[in-house]
């Protein structure tokens, strides 16, 4: 059975995709409306399908996939089901680079890319601290020093949110870390999707060394990884996946915490080959919350992070009430 | 370097076929009439392994020996003696003083995953973090060869008793099952030289027995195992040698009937201790359980 979630997955993404570009106030021809923007024809459906819903589907699933991957890999690398990835202080500072430039408008050059811009070099910042600070340390050592980032940059946060300048930015701002993945472009596609190539290509790499660390840090060594080393690639491209998708589409939460969860039986707990899995259903997932906040009337629309969060929370409680046997606590 | 191509080389060999290197002499089958192994004669030219003044501070002081291809080399000594940390040394995990040599290169040298496929550590108590079947978790053992060349995985199980359990959960089995799941990972990886911390611990008497015949059947491969134990009776029967540590301190090094003696045990453990090297299987037994003196002091 583990051999077929991933093209299952793969399939159930191919189709979401279809549905997601189908999905919207008006009705156009999908097929058609992708066939014209492939060749440059400027018809109704093309522009509907090529500049409104196709940025939003991919960055539907672009945010999903390094969310899920994320999530898959910080779970391995900690053995701990309760991992999250924002505990590597990524996706605060993430935020808190997007709301300075809400507070003091800088990178206006950048149109809208600015806050995307500013929260990966927020998320850098972040991480670059991150690894300066945690020196040669352990996972859990480097995991504390995220977490105390973490709470720095919420607290740098909520600072700018006290001296909002005015009560209109202060909303920007709150509704921006919501999360959402409406009114981008392809541009923010383009953005993300280096960070997510870079990411996925590392911790391909790394799969095996994620496979060793199930039997403990000294045994992985014995069998050949170097623990500060690899440990640390594996935090870097996490961190780089959940900044780049904070950045362009702001807090999407529980979706890095919960898939990993669904889809560890199905691939027989091995942290190796949960990687792709989770990437996919972290795509199909948040695409699918994205179909719901389209069904939700524009005027009060409903942010992407509240649905996430609103569903997940629940099941994640479930979770933990379901599994609280069957976990064995991580040394 | 061309040493550890040529022995990469041979480990790409099944095992089953004799390697090159002379064999020190193997003791008797032990189920049906044990006998005391023989003191390991004529030793090859070079070691699998050198410790010259091996020492991490704080843990133990100074060792030195000689680990040949053949032996089965018993680590023994009371708790605290420093055992463990000697065994995490030779893996190459703690960070030590004076010199050792794997295959006559400075382990230090040796890029990490070269060393994986010489050398393997069985840690005392084996973590399987996540709910992986047996199978999977042997796999594991071939990890620093880059395959699950079937055969290997396969031996390996059927050596510990556990290819029943192939498709089992790890945690859900029972401690001794675990444990032998553990050792049929290390011997996955066909390492020349395995560390084993305690293997025996947790097994009941047919284990124990399947288990220490089956690292002697490893070591008689042209391979090398280092394993701590503290049941004495175990290491004076399966064992060439043995190093006994105490606080730290190197006290003897020898066949078992050099370090195996009354007088030294009855220091070393605190209780008065009979040894009877000469029956079948050897006995060593606590006469009296009032504590004795302990000294470290021994010749």
């Amino acid at each position: 059975m583990s051999a077929w979630v991933t093209p299952l997955l793969g399939v159930g993404v191919a189709l979401l995709g279809v549905v997601s570009l189908a999905t919207g106030p008006v009705e156009v021809e999908v097929f058609r409306g992708l066939h014209d923007w492939l060749a440059g024809e400027a018809t109704y459906a093309a522009i509907v399908i090529g500049e409104i819903r196709l940025p939003r589907t991919l960055l539907a699933f672009a945010v999903g996939a390094a969310l899920g991957l994320s999530g898959a890999a910080l779970q391995g690398l900690l053995r701990n089901p309760l991992a999250d990835p924002g505990l590597t202080g990524a996706s605060q500072g993430a935020a808190l680079g997007a709301a300075t430039v809400f507070y003091y408008g800088i990178l206006p050059e950048a149109g809208i890319l600015s806050t995307t811009l500013a929260g990966l070099l927020g998320a850098g910042g972040t991480l670059t601290i991150l690894l300066w600070i945690a020196g040669p340390a352990r996972a859990s050592t480097l995991l504390l020093a995220g977490l105390a980032l973490s709470t720095i940059a919420g607290a740098l946060l909520a600072t700018a949110l006290n001296f909002a300048p005015n009560p209109f930015a202060m909303q920007e701002l709150v509704f921006w870390l919501l999360g959402s993945v409406s009114e981008r472009g392809m541009q923010h596609v383009a953005l993300l999707a280096p960070a997510l190539a870079l990411g996925a290509l590392i911790l391909w790499k790394e799969r095996s060394f994620l496979a060793a660390l199930s039997l403990g840090e000294d045994v992985a060594q014995s069998l050949g990884y170097v623990f500060t080393t690899h440990s640390r690639r594996v935090i870097l491209a996490a961190a780089m996946l959940v900044g780049a998708a904070v950045a362009v589409a702001g807090a999407i939460g529980f979706v890095g915490l919960v898939v990993p969860h669904l889809l560890r039986g199905w691939v027989k707990h091995r942290p190796d080959r949960l990687l792709v899995p989770s990437s996919l259903l972290g795509a199909l997932l948040v695409c699918l919350a994205d179909l719901l906040v389209r069904q939700i009337p524009p005027d009060r629309e409903i942010k992407l992070g509240v649905i996430t969060a609103l569903l997940g929370s629940p099941f994640f409680l479930w979770l933990v009430w379901k599994e609280r046997k069957t976990w064995h606590s991580s040394p | 370097m061309a040493q550890l191509a040529m022995t990469r080389a041979a480990m790409t060999q099944p095992t089953t076929k004799q390697p090159a290197m002379p064999q020190p002499a193997m003791p008797q089958p032990a189920v049906p009439q044990p006998t005391m192994p023989q003191p390991a004669t004529p030793q090859p030219a070079m070691p699998l392994m050198t410790l010259d003044r091996l020492s991490v501070p704080g843990r133990f002081e100074p060792v030195s020996l000689d680990l040949h291809a053949g032996e089965l080399l018993g680590l023994i000594g009371p708790n605290g003696a420093g055992k463990s940390s000697l065994l995490h040394a030779l893996a190459g995990l703690l960070e030590a003083r004076g010199s050792l040599r794997l295959l006559g290169e400075d382990l230090r040298a040796v890029h990490p995953r070269e060393r994986a496929r010489i050398l393997a550590l069985l840690p005392q108590a084996p973590q399987c973090v996540w709910s992986l079947t047996v199978h999977d978790m042997v796999s594991l053992g071939r990890l620093p060869w880059g395959n699950t060349e079937a055969h290997a995985i396969g031996e390996a199980m059927r050596r510990m008793h556990v290819e029943h359990l192939a498709h089992r959960l790890v945690p859900g089995l029972s401690f001794g099952e675990q444990a032998r799941a553990a050792m049929a990972r290390v011997l996955a990886g066909r390492p020349r030289v395995l560390l084993a911390d305690e293997p025996a611990a947790a097994l009941d008497l047919f284990h124990q027995h399947g288990l220490l015949e089956a690292l002697r059947e490893h070591a008689g491969q042209g391979n090398a195992v280092v394993m701590a134990m503290h049941d004495l009776a175990l290491a004076a029967r399966y064992c060439h040698r043995l190093l006994l540590l105490d606080r730290g301190r190197q006290l003897a090094l020898g066949t078992v009937s050099e370090v195996l003696t009354e007088e030294r045990l009855t220091r070393v453990y605190g209780l008065d201790i009979a040894v009877d090297l000469r029956a079948s299987p050897p006995r060593i037994e606590v006469r009296r359980s009032e504590v004795m003196p302990r000294g470290v002091a021994v010749p």
